[in-house]
Protein backbone atom coordinates (compact mmCIF):
# COMPACT_ATOMS: atom_id res chain seq x y z
CA UNK A 1 0.00 0.00 0.00
CA UNK A 2 1.32 3.47 -0.82
CA UNK A 3 3.05 6.01 1.34
CA UNK A 4 2.74 9.76 0.72
CA UNK A 5 5.57 12.09 1.74
CA UNK A 6 4.85 15.82 1.73
CA UNK A 7 7.39 18.61 1.86
CA UNK A 8 6.77 22.35 2.01
CA UNK A 9 8.13 25.63 3.34
CA UNK A 10 4.57 26.53 4.30
CA UNK A 11 4.20 24.37 7.43
CA UNK A 12 0.62 25.41 8.07
CA UNK A 13 -0.58 24.32 4.63
CA UNK A 14 1.53 21.18 4.69
CA UNK A 15 -0.05 20.17 7.98
CA UNK A 16 -3.57 20.99 6.77
CA UNK A 17 -3.21 19.06 3.52
CA UNK A 18 -1.46 16.13 5.21
CA UNK A 19 -4.20 15.79 7.82
CA UNK A 20 -6.99 16.06 5.24
CA UNK A 21 -5.50 13.40 2.94
CA UNK A 22 -4.88 11.04 5.86
CA UNK A 23 -8.46 11.53 7.01
CA UNK A 24 -9.88 11.01 3.53
CA UNK A 25 -7.86 7.88 2.76
CA UNK A 26 -7.95 6.62 6.36
CA UNK A 27 -4.15 6.52 6.48
CA UNK A 28 -2.00 6.97 9.55
CA UNK A 29 -0.01 10.21 9.93
CA UNK A 30 3.64 10.67 10.76
CA UNK A 31 4.67 14.24 11.54
CA UNK A 32 6.55 16.47 14.00
CA UNK A 33 4.59 14.96 16.90
CA UNK A 34 6.75 11.89 16.36
CA UNK A 35 9.86 13.74 17.63
CA UNK A 36 8.87 13.33 21.29
CA UNK A 37 8.47 9.57 20.77
CA UNK A 38 11.92 9.36 19.14
CA UNK A 39 13.46 11.48 21.90
CA UNK A 40 11.92 9.24 24.55
CA UNK A 41 13.12 6.04 22.84
CA UNK A 42 16.71 7.24 22.45
CA UNK A 43 16.71 9.26 25.71
CA UNK A 44 17.45 12.51 23.91
CA UNK A 45 16.39 16.05 24.65
CA UNK A 46 13.23 16.54 22.59
CA UNK A 47 13.87 20.27 22.01
CA UNK A 48 17.43 19.64 20.90
CA UNK A 49 16.26 16.90 18.54
CA UNK A 50 13.73 19.23 16.89
CA UNK A 51 16.40 21.90 16.74
CA UNK A 52 18.75 19.52 14.91
CA UNK A 53 16.18 19.27 12.12
CA UNK A 54 16.41 23.04 11.55
CA UNK A 55 20.00 24.08 12.16
CA UNK A 56 23.36 23.03 10.76
CA UNK A 57 26.03 21.81 13.18
CA UNK A 58 27.85 24.56 15.00
CA UNK A 59 29.69 24.75 18.30
CA UNK A 60 28.22 28.22 18.82
CA UNK A 61 24.72 26.75 18.58
CA UNK A 62 25.78 23.98 20.98
CA UNK A 63 25.29 21.35 18.32
CA UNK A 64 28.57 19.62 17.47
CA UNK A 65 28.75 17.80 14.16
CA UNK A 66 28.97 14.31 15.67
CA UNK A 67 25.89 14.86 17.85
CA UNK A 68 23.98 16.42 14.96
CA UNK A 69 24.56 13.46 12.66
CA UNK A 70 23.57 11.08 15.46
CA UNK A 71 20.31 12.98 16.04
CA UNK A 72 19.51 12.87 12.33
CA UNK A 73 20.25 9.15 12.19
CA UNK A 74 17.82 8.55 15.10
CA UNK A 75 15.03 10.33 13.18
CA UNK A 76 15.90 8.55 9.93
CA UNK A 77 15.97 5.08 11.54
CA UNK A 78 12.67 5.55 13.34
CA UNK A 79 10.83 7.16 10.42
CA UNK A 80 11.94 4.46 7.96
CA UNK A 81 10.87 1.82 10.45
CA UNK A 82 7.41 3.38 10.66
CA UNK A 83 7.11 3.76 6.88
CA UNK A 84 7.43 -0.02 6.52
CA UNK A 85 3.89 -0.16 7.90
CA UNK A 86 2.42 1.36 4.65
CA UNK A 87 -0.77 3.42 4.28
CA UNK A 88 0.86 6.45 5.77
CA UNK A 89 1.06 10.20 5.12
CA UNK A 90 4.34 11.64 6.36
CA UNK A 91 5.50 15.28 6.61
CA UNK A 92 7.80 17.50 8.62
CA UNK A 93 10.41 14.78 9.20
CA UNK A 94 12.61 15.39 6.12
CA UNK A 95 11.70 11.90 4.85
CA UNK A 96 11.76 13.16 1.24
CA UNK A 97 15.54 13.51 1.59
CA UNK A 98 16.36 9.98 2.75
CA UNK A 99 13.60 7.91 1.13
CA UNK A 100 14.81 7.67 -2.44
CA UNK A 101 13.44 5.73 -5.41
CA UNK A 102 10.92 3.48 -3.67
CA UNK A 103 8.13 2.84 -6.14
CA UNK A 104 5.24 2.82 -3.65
CA UNK A 105 6.33 6.08 -2.01
CA UNK A 106 4.97 9.23 -3.65
CA UNK A 107 6.98 12.34 -2.83
CA UNK A 108 5.17 15.64 -3.30
CA UNK A 109 6.46 19.18 -2.81
CA UNK A 110 3.93 21.92 -2.05
CA UNK A 111 5.00 25.44 -2.96
CA UNK A 112 3.29 28.85 -2.91
CA UNK A 113 0.01 29.33 -1.09
CA UNK A 114 1.31 32.45 0.66
CA UNK A 115 -2.08 34.13 0.26
CA UNK A 116 -3.51 31.82 2.90
CA UNK A 117 -0.93 33.13 5.41
CA UNK A 118 -1.91 36.65 4.43
CA UNK A 119 -5.48 35.94 5.37
CA UNK A 120 -4.80 34.09 8.58
CA UNK A 121 -1.76 35.89 10.06
CA UNK A 122 -1.13 39.37 11.39
CA UNK A 123 -3.05 42.15 9.61
CA UNK A 124 0.06 44.28 8.90
CA UNK A 125 1.77 41.44 7.03
CA UNK A 126 2.11 42.07 3.29
CA UNK A 127 2.63 39.48 0.55
CA UNK A 128 6.09 40.88 -0.16
CA UNK A 129 7.09 40.54 3.48
CA UNK A 130 5.87 36.94 3.55
CA UNK A 131 7.73 36.15 0.34
CA UNK A 132 10.94 37.58 1.83
CA UNK A 133 10.54 35.50 4.99
CA UNK A 134 9.83 32.35 2.94
CA UNK A 135 12.85 33.04 0.70
CA UNK A 136 15.03 33.37 3.81
CA UNK A 137 13.61 30.11 5.19
CA UNK A 138 14.25 28.41 1.84
CA UNK A 139 17.89 29.52 1.88
CA UNK A 140 18.38 28.18 5.38
CA UNK A 141 16.63 24.90 4.49
CA UNK A 142 18.79 24.54 1.39
CA UNK A 143 21.87 24.98 3.55
CA UNK A 144 20.54 22.38 6.00
CA UNK A 145 19.63 19.80 3.34
CA UNK A 146 22.98 20.23 1.56
CA UNK A 147 24.87 19.63 4.81
CA UNK A 148 22.69 16.72 5.93
CA UNK A 149 21.94 14.84 2.70
CA UNK A 150 23.92 16.64 -0.01
CA UNK A 151 20.84 17.68 -1.99
CA UNK A 152 18.79 20.84 -2.39
CA UNK A 153 15.38 20.52 -0.80
CA UNK A 154 13.74 22.81 -3.37
CA UNK A 155 15.09 20.85 -6.36
CA UNK A 156 11.99 19.57 -8.26
CA UNK A 157 14.01 16.54 -9.39
CA UNK A 158 13.79 15.16 -5.84
CA UNK A 159 10.03 14.80 -6.05
CA UNK A 160 7.49 12.91 -8.13
CA UNK A 161 5.28 15.97 -8.25
CA UNK A 162 5.39 19.63 -7.30
CA UNK A 163 2.11 21.49 -6.78
CA UNK A 164 1.95 25.27 -6.72
CA UNK A 165 -0.78 26.32 -4.30
CA UNK A 166 -1.01 29.90 -5.56
CA UNK A 167 -3.85 28.96 -7.93
CA UNK A 168 -4.77 25.48 -6.73
CA UNK A 169 -6.91 25.46 -3.57
CA UNK A 170 -5.99 23.15 -0.69
CA UNK A 171 -9.16 21.08 -1.14
CA UNK A 172 -8.40 20.63 -4.83
CA UNK A 173 -4.85 19.56 -3.99
CA UNK A 174 -6.22 17.09 -1.43
CA UNK A 175 -8.65 15.69 -4.01
CA UNK A 176 -5.97 15.36 -6.69
CA UNK A 177 -3.43 13.74 -4.39
CA UNK A 178 -6.01 11.35 -2.94
CA UNK A 179 -6.89 10.21 -6.47
CA UNK A 180 -3.21 9.89 -7.37
CA UNK A 181 -2.60 7.66 -4.35
CA UNK A 182 -5.05 5.19 -5.88
CA UNK A 183 -2.98 4.72 -9.05
CA UNK A 184 -2.04 1.04 -9.48
CA UNK A 185 1.58 2.05 -10.11
CA UNK A 186 1.85 3.17 -6.49
CA UNK A 187 0.77 -0.17 -4.99
CA UNK A 188 3.48 -1.76 -2.84
CA UNK A 189 5.25 -4.70 -4.47
CA UNK A 190 7.72 -7.20 -3.02
CA UNK A 191 10.61 -5.40 -4.73
CA UNK A 192 9.67 -1.94 -3.47
CA UNK A 193 8.99 -3.29 0.03
CA UNK A 194 12.41 -4.99 0.08
CA UNK A 195 13.95 -1.74 -1.10
CA UNK A 196 12.42 0.16 1.80
CA UNK A 197 13.33 -2.63 4.27
CA UNK A 198 16.96 -2.40 3.11
CA UNK A 199 16.96 1.36 3.64
CA UNK A 200 15.48 0.94 7.11
CA UNK A 201 18.13 -1.66 7.95
CA UNK A 202 20.95 0.60 6.70
CA UNK A 203 19.54 3.50 8.75
CA UNK A 204 19.44 1.32 11.92
CA UNK A 205 23.05 0.19 11.44
CA UNK A 206 24.15 3.77 10.77
CA UNK A 207 22.38 4.93 13.92
CA UNK A 208 24.09 2.30 16.07
CA UNK A 209 27.51 3.17 14.59
CA UNK A 210 27.12 6.95 14.82
CA UNK A 211 26.52 6.71 18.56
CA UNK A 212 30.25 6.20 19.11
CA UNK A 213 31.91 6.53 15.69
CA UNK A 214 32.08 9.16 12.97
CA UNK A 215 32.63 9.05 9.23
CA UNK A 216 30.61 5.96 8.31
CA UNK A 217 28.44 5.38 5.24
CA UNK A 218 26.06 2.45 5.24
CA UNK A 219 24.27 0.72 2.38
CA UNK A 220 22.13 -2.40 2.41
CA UNK A 221 20.86 -4.73 -0.27
CA UNK A 222 18.83 -7.87 0.36
CA UNK A 223 20.03 -8.00 3.97
CA UNK A 224 23.71 -7.57 3.06
CA UNK A 225 25.06 -4.48 4.80
CA UNK A 226 28.11 -2.65 3.49
CA UNK A 227 29.76 -0.14 5.82
CA UNK A 228 32.36 2.21 4.33
CA UNK A 229 34.64 4.03 6.71
CA UNK A 230 37.82 6.09 6.71
CA UNK A 231 40.58 6.13 9.30
CA UNK A 232 44.33 6.18 9.72
CA UNK A 233 46.10 2.94 8.84
CA UNK A 234 47.16 2.25 12.41
CA UNK A 235 43.54 2.42 13.60
CA UNK A 236 42.22 0.22 10.78
CA UNK A 237 41.78 -3.11 12.57
CA UNK A 238 40.45 -1.47 15.71
CA UNK A 239 37.82 0.48 13.78
CA UNK A 240 36.76 -2.51 11.68
CA UNK A 241 36.40 -4.66 14.81
CA UNK A 242 34.34 -1.96 16.54
CA UNK A 243 32.06 -1.62 13.50
CA UNK A 244 31.55 -5.39 13.33
CA UNK A 245 30.84 -5.57 17.03
CA UNK A 246 28.37 -2.68 17.05
CA UNK A 247 26.61 -3.57 13.81
CA UNK A 248 26.25 -7.16 15.02
CA UNK A 249 23.73 -5.91 17.60
CA UNK A 250 21.25 -4.97 14.88
CA UNK A 251 18.66 -7.60 13.95
CA UNK A 252 18.07 -8.49 10.31
CA UNK A 253 21.64 -8.33 8.97
CA UNK A 254 22.37 -11.28 6.67
CA UNK A 255 25.98 -10.47 5.93
CA UNK A 256 28.19 -7.57 6.99
CA UNK A 257 31.00 -6.15 4.89
CA UNK A 258 33.29 -3.34 6.04
CA UNK A 259 35.12 -1.32 3.40
CA UNK A 260 37.99 0.71 4.75
CA UNK A 261 39.61 3.78 3.13
CA UNK A 262 42.83 5.40 4.23
CA UNK A 263 42.44 8.89 5.69
CA UNK A 264 45.09 10.48 3.47
CA UNK A 265 44.84 13.94 4.95
CA UNK A 266 45.38 12.90 8.58
CA UNK A 267 48.11 10.44 7.53
CA UNK A 268 49.91 13.24 5.69
CA UNK A 269 49.54 15.62 8.61
CA UNK A 270 50.82 12.99 11.08
CA UNK A 271 53.83 12.04 8.94
CA UNK A 272 54.77 15.72 8.71
CA UNK A 273 54.84 15.92 12.52
CA UNK B 1 -11.51 27.60 -23.10
CA UNK B 2 -8.70 26.24 -20.94
CA UNK B 3 -5.13 26.82 -22.07
CA UNK B 4 -2.49 24.31 -21.02
CA UNK B 5 1.23 24.93 -21.52
CA UNK B 6 3.59 21.99 -21.17
CA UNK B 7 7.23 22.85 -20.65
CA UNK B 8 9.81 20.09 -20.96
CA UNK B 9 13.41 19.27 -21.60
CA UNK B 10 14.41 17.31 -24.71
CA UNK B 11 13.33 13.65 -24.51
CA UNK B 12 11.40 14.18 -21.28
CA UNK B 13 8.23 12.63 -22.77
CA UNK B 14 6.54 16.04 -22.73
CA UNK B 15 5.41 15.69 -26.35
CA UNK B 16 3.76 12.34 -25.69
CA UNK B 17 2.04 13.76 -22.61
CA UNK B 18 0.83 16.85 -24.53
CA UNK B 19 -0.57 14.76 -27.39
CA UNK B 20 -2.41 12.43 -25.03
CA UNK B 21 -3.81 15.32 -22.95
CA UNK B 22 -5.06 17.06 -26.11
CA UNK B 23 -6.64 13.83 -27.39
CA UNK B 24 -8.30 13.08 -24.03
CA UNK B 25 -9.73 16.58 -23.57
CA UNK B 26 -10.53 17.08 -27.26
CA UNK B 27 -8.29 20.18 -27.37
CA UNK B 28 -6.17 21.50 -30.20
CA UNK B 29 -2.41 21.10 -30.02
CA UNK B 30 0.27 23.61 -30.87
CA UNK B 31 4.05 23.50 -30.92
CA UNK B 32 6.47 24.44 -33.72
CA UNK B 33 3.56 25.37 -36.04
CA UNK B 34 3.59 28.60 -34.12
CA UNK B 35 6.96 29.50 -35.64
CA UNK B 36 5.68 28.84 -39.20
CA UNK B 37 2.69 31.06 -38.58
CA UNK B 38 4.76 33.83 -36.95
CA UNK B 39 7.30 33.57 -39.80
CA UNK B 40 4.57 33.93 -42.45
CA UNK B 41 2.93 36.82 -40.66
CA UNK B 42 6.06 38.87 -40.03
CA UNK B 43 8.12 37.63 -42.99
CA UNK B 44 10.92 36.11 -40.92
CA UNK B 45 12.45 32.64 -41.65
CA UNK B 46 11.33 29.93 -39.24
CA UNK B 47 14.94 29.03 -38.41
CA UNK B 48 15.64 32.59 -37.26
CA UNK B 49 12.60 32.55 -34.99
CA UNK B 50 13.54 29.12 -33.66
CA UNK B 51 17.00 30.38 -32.81
CA UNK B 52 15.54 33.49 -31.18
CA UNK B 53 13.35 31.47 -28.84
CA UNK B 54 15.90 28.77 -28.02
CA UNK B 55 19.46 30.10 -28.02
CA UNK B 56 20.77 32.56 -25.46
CA UNK B 57 21.53 35.99 -26.98
CA UNK B 58 25.09 36.44 -28.20
CA UNK B 59 27.20 39.52 -27.51
CA UNK B 60 26.02 41.45 -30.61
CA UNK B 61 22.36 40.47 -30.21
CA UNK B 62 22.36 42.10 -26.78
CA UNK B 63 22.80 45.46 -28.42
CA UNK B 64 20.80 44.99 -31.64
CA UNK B 65 17.53 43.98 -29.90
CA UNK B 66 16.95 41.22 -32.50
CA UNK B 67 15.82 38.72 -29.87
CA UNK B 68 13.38 41.24 -28.42
CA UNK B 69 11.89 41.82 -31.88
CA UNK B 70 11.50 38.14 -32.76
CA UNK B 71 10.12 37.26 -29.34
CA UNK B 72 7.51 40.03 -29.70
CA UNK B 73 6.49 38.50 -33.07
CA UNK B 74 6.25 34.99 -31.59
CA UNK B 75 4.33 36.19 -28.57
CA UNK B 76 1.79 38.17 -30.60
CA UNK B 77 1.18 35.14 -32.83
CA UNK B 78 0.97 32.72 -29.90
CA UNK B 79 -1.60 34.78 -28.04
CA UNK B 80 -3.75 35.05 -31.15
CA UNK B 81 -3.54 31.31 -31.69
CA UNK B 82 -4.45 30.37 -28.11
CA UNK B 83 -7.00 33.14 -27.55
CA UNK B 84 -9.92 30.85 -28.40
CA UNK B 85 -8.77 28.41 -25.73
CA UNK B 86 -9.11 24.63 -25.54
CA UNK B 87 -5.52 24.24 -26.60
CA UNK B 88 -2.35 22.52 -25.40
CA UNK B 89 0.88 24.36 -26.24
CA UNK B 90 4.02 22.30 -25.76
CA UNK B 91 6.52 24.43 -27.64
CA UNK B 92 9.29 26.50 -26.15
CA UNK B 93 8.76 29.07 -23.38
CA UNK B 94 4.94 28.84 -23.27
CA UNK B 95 4.85 29.48 -19.53
CA UNK B 96 6.91 32.67 -19.99
CA UNK B 97 5.24 34.00 -23.14
CA UNK B 98 1.79 33.54 -21.57
CA UNK B 99 2.79 34.56 -18.05
CA UNK B 100 0.46 37.57 -18.02
CA UNK B 101 -2.60 35.48 -18.79
CA UNK B 102 -4.68 34.06 -15.93
CA UNK B 103 -6.39 30.66 -16.21
CA UNK B 104 -3.38 29.12 -17.93
CA UNK B 105 -2.42 25.74 -16.49
CA UNK B 106 1.37 25.70 -16.58
CA UNK B 107 2.88 22.23 -16.39
CA UNK B 108 6.53 21.21 -16.36
CA UNK B 109 7.44 17.63 -17.25
CA UNK B 110 10.78 16.35 -16.03
CA UNK B 111 12.40 12.95 -16.42
CA UNK B 112 15.39 11.03 -15.21
CA UNK B 113 18.53 12.07 -17.15
CA UNK B 114 19.49 8.43 -17.81
CA UNK B 115 16.11 7.72 -19.46
CA UNK B 116 16.48 10.88 -21.55
CA UNK B 117 19.96 9.84 -22.64
CA UNK B 118 18.58 6.43 -23.63
CA UNK B 119 15.83 8.16 -25.62
CA UNK B 120 18.37 10.35 -27.42
CA UNK B 121 20.58 7.32 -28.15
CA UNK B 122 17.69 5.66 -29.98
CA UNK B 123 18.49 8.14 -32.77
CA UNK B 124 21.84 6.37 -33.29
CA UNK B 125 24.06 8.57 -31.12
CA UNK B 126 26.71 7.35 -28.70
CA UNK B 127 25.92 7.69 -24.98
CA UNK B 128 28.57 10.36 -24.50
CA UNK B 129 27.33 12.43 -27.43
CA UNK B 130 23.68 12.03 -26.43
CA UNK B 131 24.40 13.14 -22.86
CA UNK B 132 26.49 16.10 -24.05
CA UNK B 133 23.73 17.20 -26.47
CA UNK B 134 21.03 17.03 -23.80
CA UNK B 135 23.11 18.97 -21.30
CA UNK B 136 24.08 21.60 -23.90
CA UNK B 137 20.43 21.99 -24.90
CA UNK B 138 19.33 22.42 -21.27
CA UNK B 139 22.13 24.93 -20.75
CA UNK B 140 21.02 27.02 -23.74
CA UNK B 141 17.43 27.07 -22.49
CA UNK B 142 18.55 28.03 -19.00
CA UNK B 143 20.71 30.88 -20.34
CA UNK B 144 17.91 32.05 -22.64
CA UNK B 145 15.39 32.24 -19.77
CA UNK B 146 17.95 33.93 -17.53
CA UNK B 147 18.91 36.56 -20.12
CA UNK B 148 15.44 37.33 -21.50
CA UNK B 149 13.18 36.88 -18.45
CA UNK B 150 15.72 36.71 -15.60
CA UNK B 151 14.30 33.42 -14.34
CA UNK B 152 15.60 29.87 -13.97
CA UNK B 153 13.43 27.46 -16.02
CA UNK B 154 14.04 24.77 -13.37
CA UNK B 155 12.41 26.89 -10.67
CA UNK B 156 9.20 25.07 -9.74
CA UNK B 157 7.54 28.36 -8.73
CA UNK B 158 7.15 29.24 -12.44
CA UNK B 159 4.67 26.41 -12.93
CA UNK B 160 1.41 25.25 -11.42
CA UNK B 161 2.61 21.67 -11.39
CA UNK B 162 5.81 19.80 -12.02
CA UNK B 163 5.47 16.10 -12.81
CA UNK B 164 8.36 13.67 -12.92
CA UNK B 165 7.96 10.88 -15.48
CA UNK B 166 9.72 8.11 -13.66
CA UNK B 167 7.61 6.63 -10.92
CA UNK B 168 4.54 8.17 -12.56
CA UNK B 169 3.92 6.98 -16.11
CA UNK B 170 2.88 9.09 -19.11
CA UNK B 171 -0.73 7.96 -18.61
CA UNK B 172 -0.65 8.89 -14.93
CA UNK B 173 0.66 12.35 -15.84
CA UNK B 174 -2.08 12.70 -18.47
CA UNK B 175 -4.79 11.77 -15.94
CA UNK B 176 -3.29 14.18 -13.46
CA UNK B 177 -3.19 17.10 -15.94
CA UNK B 178 -6.73 16.43 -17.20
CA UNK B 179 -7.98 16.38 -13.63
CA UNK B 180 -6.14 19.64 -12.86
CA UNK B 181 -7.54 21.32 -15.98
CA UNK B 182 -11.01 20.97 -14.50
CA UNK B 183 -9.99 22.87 -11.34
CA UNK B 184 -11.90 26.13 -10.84
CA UNK B 185 -8.77 28.32 -11.03
CA UNK B 186 -8.08 27.20 -14.60
CA UNK B 187 -11.64 27.45 -15.88
CA UNK B 188 -12.01 30.55 -18.05
CA UNK B 189 -14.21 33.32 -16.74
CA UNK B 190 -15.48 36.37 -18.64
CA UNK B 191 -12.72 38.37 -17.00
CA UNK B 192 -10.15 35.90 -18.26
CA UNK B 193 -11.49 36.09 -21.84
CA UNK B 194 -11.35 39.89 -21.68
CA UNK B 195 -7.77 39.83 -20.37
CA UNK B 196 -6.80 37.47 -23.17
CA UNK B 197 -8.29 39.86 -25.76
CA UNK B 198 -6.53 42.82 -24.12
CA UNK B 199 -3.19 41.03 -24.05
CA UNK B 200 -3.57 40.06 -27.68
CA UNK B 201 -4.12 43.74 -28.61
CA UNK B 202 -1.14 44.87 -26.53
CA UNK B 203 1.13 42.20 -28.02
CA UNK B 204 0.06 43.03 -31.58
CA UNK B 205 0.76 46.73 -31.00
CA UNK B 206 4.13 45.90 -29.50
CA UNK B 207 4.97 43.62 -32.46
CA UNK B 208 4.32 46.48 -34.86
CA UNK B 209 6.38 48.98 -32.87
CA UNK B 210 9.24 46.84 -31.61
CA UNK B 211 11.43 46.92 -34.73
CA UNK B 212 11.75 50.73 -34.72
CA UNK B 213 11.03 51.40 -31.05
CA UNK B 214 12.34 48.40 -29.06
CA UNK B 215 11.93 49.99 -25.62
CA UNK B 216 8.26 50.90 -26.00
CA UNK B 217 5.90 49.36 -23.43
CA UNK B 218 2.23 48.57 -24.11
CA UNK B 219 -0.65 47.85 -21.76
CA UNK B 220 -4.27 47.17 -22.68
CA UNK B 221 -7.07 47.31 -20.15
CA UNK B 222 -10.72 46.85 -21.18
CA UNK B 223 -9.85 47.84 -24.75
CA UNK B 224 -7.96 50.98 -23.65
CA UNK B 225 -4.49 50.85 -25.14
CA UNK B 226 -1.73 52.66 -23.24
CA UNK B 227 1.60 53.05 -25.00
CA UNK B 228 4.66 54.13 -23.01
CA UNK B 229 7.34 55.78 -25.13
CA UNK B 230 9.94 58.51 -24.85
CA UNK B 231 9.08 62.05 -25.94
CA UNK B 232 11.43 61.73 -28.92
CA UNK B 233 9.88 58.43 -30.09
CA UNK B 234 6.26 59.52 -29.74
CA UNK B 235 6.70 62.58 -31.92
CA UNK B 236 8.18 60.81 -34.93
CA UNK B 237 5.88 60.51 -37.94
CA UNK B 238 6.61 56.77 -38.17
CA UNK B 239 5.32 56.19 -34.64
CA UNK B 240 2.17 58.19 -35.30
CA UNK B 241 1.55 56.39 -38.58
CA UNK B 242 1.92 52.92 -37.01
CA UNK B 243 -0.46 53.84 -34.20
CA UNK B 244 -3.07 55.35 -36.56
CA UNK B 245 -3.02 52.29 -38.82
CA UNK B 246 -3.23 49.95 -35.84
CA UNK B 247 -6.22 51.80 -34.42
CA UNK B 248 -7.99 51.77 -37.76
CA UNK B 249 -7.42 48.03 -38.24
CA UNK B 250 -8.55 47.08 -34.72
CA UNK B 251 -12.12 48.11 -34.05
CA UNK B 252 -12.02 46.69 -30.51
CA UNK B 253 -9.65 49.47 -29.35
CA UNK B 254 -11.82 51.74 -27.28
CA UNK B 255 -9.23 54.43 -26.59
CA UNK B 256 -5.55 54.92 -27.42
CA UNK B 257 -3.24 56.94 -25.19
CA UNK B 258 0.46 57.57 -25.63
CA UNK B 259 2.34 58.36 -22.40
CA UNK B 260 5.71 60.00 -22.60
CA UNK B 261 8.29 60.72 -19.95
CA UNK B 262 7.02 57.91 -17.71
CA UNK B 263 8.87 54.70 -16.86
CA UNK B 264 7.39 51.59 -18.46
CA UNK B 265 5.22 49.71 -15.87
CA UNK B 266 6.27 46.20 -14.89
CA UNK B 267 3.10 44.63 -16.32
CA UNK B 268 3.61 46.16 -19.78
CA UNK B 269 4.55 43.95 -22.76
Amino acid sequence: MPVLILSSENKELENKIGQKIAQKLEYTTLNQEFFSEIAHKYTLDSKKLMNAMDITPSILKRMPSKQWYYYLSCVEAEVLDCLLEDNCVCWGLAAHLYVAVVSHVLKVRLIGGHNSILRSDEPNMTLDKIKKIIAEQERSRENWSMTAYNCKEADPGLYDMVINLDQVQTDEAVETLSTTMGYPRLKAMTYSKNNLTDRALAAKVKNVLLKSLADVQVEAQNGTVVVTTTSMKRAKSKKIDTIKKLAGQVDGIGYLEVHWNKDMLTEAAMSYR
Amino acid sequence: MAIITISRGSFSMGKAVAEKVAAKLGYGILSRDLLFKAGDRFHVPKKTLEKAIHDAPGIFERYSHTKKIFIAYIRATLIEMVADGDIVYYGLAGHLLLDKLPCVLKIRIIANLEDRVAGRMAGGLSEQKARAMLLADADQRRKWAKKIYNVDPNDAALYDMVICIDKLSIDDAVDFICQSASIKAFKPTNDCIRQCRDLSLACNAKALLVEDFPDVGVICENGNLLVYATEKEAHTSKFKKIMETFQKENYDIYNLEVHTGLSVPANAV
